[in-house]
């Protein structure tokens, strides 16, 4: 009788949260996708729209023209599979609805939770389980970051759904099991590259815990799962670089080793580990993964943080500039939450009741305060005369004229809602990215080649172009004013007032 | 066994040290930094009444027009005796000036030695572990650290508070006169510093009384009345000071209790985002369960009673601890405590025996989280330099003819670097914060005509430009009057131009 109203408390509250987890993302769901990293949801945005657009014959013929022309100007830097996704969505229903990539995500996040969830209760129990569900789906961040038009809460699923086909198939080797987590690790290195520092160490140490290294080179099973988890991304980089060749160019300014020498970098990145994931819960998550009980698994997942580590030295620029960086780590963080609370759990004190009284009190404040804190952010951020003031800018500026900028988000706003292909001037962080990487930039050929074959240049971004006096003197001593309001100004190139020297 | 240095006694007491050493280090540093990094308008408030008693201090070495501003300013209302700031007036003496600096030196002090006792304080109620990582949090929490660097009373009254709940359940060990007599004279030191400490000693007291001795038996106990008397008689002596002979704190009490908020769901949002951003309301949640751990019931007691005083506590400053950081200050030791005794519950559990890399790994991520933690604070300290502000405002009061014709101001600190640097009394325009809260306690604030407001002031000063842009209505008209100088950070409008207004209406 007990066990039965314990197990309908126990399923309540699992529901409870994934209707809360629910509930918070699907909150301003209709808001321009400019919350988090609008760059690049917007870039998604475009491929997806160019999808859909290529073949929609109810489209005007520039419009189609443009979001061809938009989506082919995008780099290809990972599978577009969102995007496929989302475009094969436009068409079932009718329409280019950016909710529909939003709603992907969320239920792609949603689908990773319950994958860590079913690791969780059977490596450290099911009430710890509960807890790192709780983080999963409520933590601000991730609950923002899981609403993005971005291949990352995907890759995020993805990564916690290996981990569980992975632990399924240690604790009985069968080969279906098996294809099914080598099937799983190769999806996720496919959706994002960088899935290989979650995947790799937890399956190396997995099996060498497992069988030892001997064993291990001489097993089937082992090479098949290698096949399996390599295959998908192997075949997606041959055709990258040597049949469309759009993925020479994304493996350059990537890696910096020059920043692991400089203590602030360190101080950068644990600022953005402190403001995506907390570092209470990174610190306590850490020591959790170190108490998992069953020294198989307390290997792996530790492992696993060993490949945080190296992921962030592989990555030094983006790990302490790019916060979606830290998503892989949310599912890591969850599981040594939920490590932690097991072994609190096990030695609860007497009595129960109190104990539980005083945990899910403590919990339920938690949740509730984080829930209404994500709802407070969507709430005050409101895009919607964002997309007006583009798409008014866009239809003054004309969608065939040549455009080149230094506007929001590297012009993407301008293209996405102005329909109007433009090309973003530098700003100063690209310049110091660059220089970062060795190249120094010359501002004036690099202002030229800019301007060259262009109709105007629109500045949106003041502060921006005040951080770059030279470009502004060019700009401001060169080319006559098309038109200037207090948030815009036009300059005229096809009729500069005096030559370039 | 091979006896080495660096057996488990030694390295727990270079633990300790080393905590103590970087608590200190990472508030000695960047010391002369003028108190405008946290809650600047108490600190210049407590740092004007400190530079008034200075005046009549021996070899006082200010004179003319700010020996009288001094003095006159000084003039602020007291709300709380003012303890630090006669200890700082007496060290300017000694160092043979005004240096704002020397009233940090006392905060740290006072909440370095309220570390001390919390660390012995745990020994009595936890273990050795839940002592040091109490310390830990007490030391390193970044929001403790700024606060335990301010010059207010806060630090002081937090510190003599913990000096007062470590000699309680010392007395609770061993009941001695000697033990009853310390408990009551810190716990009224805490009091007497700053009320709003009545509500952890009240709750600390009532809960180990009333469960070892128990209610009927605390009653009959001289010790127990010794002790209450004690606690209470320093406050209580000041307050009928303070209201029936000098009447200076009949005005203190007003705008206090709002027990409107109590029904309104945001108020407890606030209340909870205030925690988060003060101790974080992780550790907090994490410290309440600390209760379960507890083995003895009148130690379960203890702490519960402390978190409840907390509760009671913020009910009854409900306006201040939803808006005001420093109001959070009691919750570190709080906070700290229940810490202490989860790690050192969760220490006891850990299997040691395989291996002692669970505990090197653990010392480890406490260690790099530390570092981390102390070292960003520490950026962010050298970031926000106040240096250039005494300058700025000596010479804008001077400029400014020290207020002849008076001045007004929208002010980010009720002006007062312009009072204290300037020695210019600004009149201060009402924010609309200020205008919330008269009407939370039923006041109405008088509506006039802007103008009319103006009439007899030569300069409008502002500073605070989101409040400016909350009242478009004097935003309107003060971009009607010229500008006399614009800076980084304020604006200064003539209000009485001799050509008239630059833009007519």
């Amino acid at each position: 009788m007990q066990e039965k109203a314990t197990k309908i408390t126990y399923w309540a509250a699992f529901a409870l949260l994934v209707g809360l987890g629910l509930l918070i993302r699907f909150y301003d769901l209709n808001d321009a996708p400019l919350d988090f990293n609008a760059t690049r949801q917007l870039h998604s945005a475009l491929i997806a729209r160019g999808m859909y657009y290529q073949d929609l014959q109810s489209a005007p013929q520039w419009q189609r023209q443009v979001a061809v022309d938009q989506w082919q100007a995008e780099g290809l830097i990972e599978p577009p599979i969102m995007e496929i996704l989302s475009a094969a969505t436009y068409r079932v229903i009718g329409a280019e609805k950016l909710i529909v990539p939003r709603i992907y995500s969320i239920l792609f996040w949603l689908l990773g939770g319950l994958f860590l969830f079913s690791l969780v209760k059977d490596l450290c129990g099911r009430w710890a389980a509960l807890i790192s569900l709780a983080y999963f789906l409520v933590l601000p961040f991730g609950a923002i970051a899981s609403r993005a038009f971005q291949p990352d809460p995907l890759l995020t699923a993805m990564i916690a759904a290996a981990w569980w086909a992975m632990f399924r198939w240690q604790r009985k080797q069968t080969w279906s099991r098996l294809v099914t987590a080598g099937i799983v690790a190769g999806l996720a290195i496919f959706v994002k590259t960088t899935a290989v520092f979650f995947v790799g160490p937890a399956w190396a140490v997995l099996i060498l815990t497992d069988m030892g290294l001997r064993k291990a080179v001489f097993n089937r099973q082992v090479w098949t799962a290698a096949v399996l988890t390599l295959l998908p991304y192997g075949l997606f980089l041959f055709y990258g670089l040597y049949i469309s060749g759009k993925l020479v160019s994304q493996f350059s300014l990537r890696f910096f080793p020059s920043l692991w020498f400089d203590p602030v970098w360190y101080l950068q990145w644990n600022g953005q580990i402190r403001s995506t994931i907390g570092l209470e819960w990174f610190l306590v998550a850490l020591v959790g993964t170190a108490v998992i009980q069953n020294k198989t698994y307390r290997a792996m997942f530790l492992a696993v943080w060993l490949g945080y580590f190296l992921y962030g030295l592989t990555l030094p620029f983006h790990i302490y500039t790019h916060d979606y960086y830290q998503e892989p780590l949310i599912p890591l963080v969850a599981l040594g939450l939920g490590g932690a609370a097991g072994m609190v759990f096990d030695h609860l004190p007497s009595p129960r009741w109190m104990s539980a009284a005083v945990i899910t009190l403590a919990v339920a404040f938690g949740i509730t305060i984080l829930g209404w804190d994500v709802r407070v952010t969507l709430a005050r951020a409101n895009f919607s005369n964002e997309v007006i003031f583009w798409q008014k800018l866009g239809d003054h500026l004309g969608h065939e004229r040549k455009v080149v900028g230094l506007t929001q988000d590297y012009g993407y706003r301008l293209s996405y809602f102005g329909w109007v292909e433009n090309t973003n001037f530098l700003t100063s962080n690209d310049v110091n990215y660059r220089e970062l990487g060795g190249i120094q930039v010359d501002e004036d050929a690099a202002f030229k080649s800019a301007v060259s074959g262009k109709d105007i240049f629109v500045v949106t971004l003041f502060s921006e172009l005040d951080r770059q006096p030279k470009v502004k003197s060019l700009l401001y001593n060169h080319y006559p004013i098309l038109e200037q309001k207090s948030d815009y100004v036009i300059f005229d190139l096809n009729h500069p007032t005096s030559p370039l020297n | 066994m091979k006896k080495t240095i660096l057996n488990r006694r030694n390295l727990y007491i270079l633990a300790v040290l080393l905590v103590f050493a970087g608590g200190l280090a990472i508030r000695f540093y960047d010391l002369t930094n003028p108190p405008l990094d946290f809650n600047p308008v108490r600190q210049i408030h407590s740092a004007i009444i400190a530079r008034g008693f200075y005046v009549f201090l021996p070899n006082s070495h200010l004179q003319g027009l700010e020996r009288d501003k001094a003095w006159s300013f000084s003039s602020e209302l007291w709300i709380e005796p003012p303890i630090l700031e006669y200890l700082s007036a007496w060290t300017y003496v000694l160092a043979g000036g005004v240096y704002l600096w020397i009233a940090r030196i006392y905060s740290i002090i006072f909440w370095t030695l309220g570390g001390w006792a919390l660390f012995r304080m745990m020994h009595l109620l936890s273990g050795k572990t839940g002592a040091l990582a109490a310390l830990i949090f007490y030391l390193f929490l970044p929001f403790g650290i700024l606060a335990s660097r301010s010059f207010q009373p806060d630090p002081l009254m937090v510190s003599a508070m913990i000096f007062g709940l470590w000699m309680l359940l010392r007395w609770r060990a061993n009941p001695s006169w000697k033990n009853a007599v310390l408990t009551g004279l810190l716990c009224g030191l805490a009091i007497l510093v700053k009320q709003v400490a009545v509500f952890f000693v009240a709750g600390g007291m009532a809960a180990v009384f009333f469960t070892d001795p128990g209610f009927k038996a605390s009653f009959r106990s001289p010790k127990i009345w010794c002790m209450g008397i004690l606690a209470l008689l320093p406050a209580v002596g000041y307050n009928i000071y303070g209201l029936f002979i000098s009447g200076f704190l009949k005005t203190q009490y007003s705008l206090r209790f709002f027990p409107s908020l109590f029904i309104d769901p945001l108020f407890y949002y606030r209340w909870a985002s205030k925690i988060n951003l003060t101790t974080g309301w992780i550790p907090v949640l994490l410290a309440v369960t600390g209760i379960l751990f507890l083995t003895e019931r009148s130690k379960k007691w203890f702490l519960a009673a402390l978190f409840g005083s907390y509760v009671v506590y913020g009910l009854g400053f409900a306006y201040h601890i939803s808006t005001h950081d420093y109001y959070q200050e009691p919750l570190i030791p709080l906070a700290a405590i229940g810490i202490g005794v989860v790690a050192e519950a969760f220490i006891s559990q850990l299997d040691l025996s395989s291996g002692r890399w669970k505990l090197a790994f653990l010392s480890l991520v406490v260690t790099a989280g530390s570092v981390f933690t102390l070292f960003s604070l520490r950026n962010e300290m050298k970031r926000d330099d106040y240096r250039d502000q005494p300058e700025l405002w000596t010479r804008i009061g001077h400029e400014l003819n020290y207020g002849i014709p008076a001045v007004w101001g929208l002010f980010d600190d009720y002006g007062v670097r312009l009072m204290y640097w300037g020695l210019t009394m600004p009149a201060v325009w009402e924010t609309s914060g200020d205008v919330y809260m008269r009407g939370l306690a039923g006041q109405q604030a008088a509506q006039k005509d802007i103008l009319t407001l103006f009439a007899g002031k030569r300069y409008f000063i502002v500073t605070d430009f989101t409040e400016l842009d909350n009242q478009p209505d004097l935003k309107k008209v003060l971009e009607t009057f010229p500008v006399y100088e614009k800076g980084n950070g304020y604006i200064i409008y003539d209000i009485d131009p001799p050509g008239g207004r630059s833009v007519k209406p």
